[in-house]
């Protein structure tokens, strides 16, 4: 069962990686490691398009606040879905990240 | 909590493993949805319901099955969750980050372990008209 899809595009210095579907225990690792994966790279900016994110959970939240750690040179933001930003905002970490 | 014996019941039985938390998420919905359950509502008792699942999952030993009971009436849902445990495993206490998350997404939520299996029961009340 594949309930997440993640799609890379733009340039390797301006990267954007689009995720559509839910993120839970099951997907969230592959989000986790597909995020660290570009950030390894060093890019200048990471968007994490996440617009068509229909579900997300604390693994969810989790795997997000792991890429923040690892984007020590990057400007990373973060385009949620109106579910994402409500579960964001629930646990408290709307503040934390870079929301557009 | 204990749901009254009147009640339509929707008995699901999955293997406790994470990939198969999405069919009790939408399972739940559906239900929710019957209900007249708001659209907050409903995505609200989505992630308590795989909360508290994931919380089971953790303690539940390789090969479990996760039994998952519906218990709808006019205006509440009630979803009991339940898995036979490993020796010595332990829920989340309730001072836990994870059943703030549970108590601040339903009306109650409360958990039990007995004959080696752990339960966690959610209620959710419609608040909307």
């Amino acid at each position: 069962m594949t309930d997440l899809v993640l799609r890379q595009s733009g340039r390797p210095d301006e990267l954007t990686i689009h995720v559509a579907g839910e993120i839970d225990g099951a997907t969230a690792p592959t989000l986790e490691q597909a995020l660290l994966k570009a950030l390894a790279s060093a890019p200048r900016r990471l968007l994490i398009d996440a617009a068509e994110v229909t579900f997300c959970d604390s693994r969810g939240i989790a795997a997000f606040v792991a890429a923040w750690r690892a984007a020590t040179t990057t400007s990373l933001s973060l385009r949620p879905s109106p579910r994402l930003r409500r579960v964001l905002t629930l646990s408290g970490i709307d503040t934390l990240l870079d929301l557009i | 909590m204990e749901p009254a014996t009147d009640d339509d019941v929707v008995l699901l039985t999955v293997p406790a493993d994470g990939g198969y938390l999405s069919v009790l998420r939408t399972a739940t919905a559906g239900l929710a949805a019957r209900l007249h359950f708001a659209l907050d509502e409903i995505e609200d008792l989505r992630i308590a319901v795989d909360e508290a699942c994931a919380m089971l999952l953790a303690i539940a030993p390789r090969g479990a099955d996760l039994e998952c009971r519906f218990s709808v009436t006019e205006d509440a849902l009630t979803v009991q969750v339940s898995v036979p445990t490993v020796r010595g495993a332990k829920l989340p206490s309730e001072s836990s980050f994870a059943w703030k998350v549970l108590t601040a997404l339903t009306t109650a939520a409360s958990a039990g372990a007995a004959d080696g299996k752990a339960t966690i029961t959610l209620l959710t009340q419609r608040t909307s008209a």
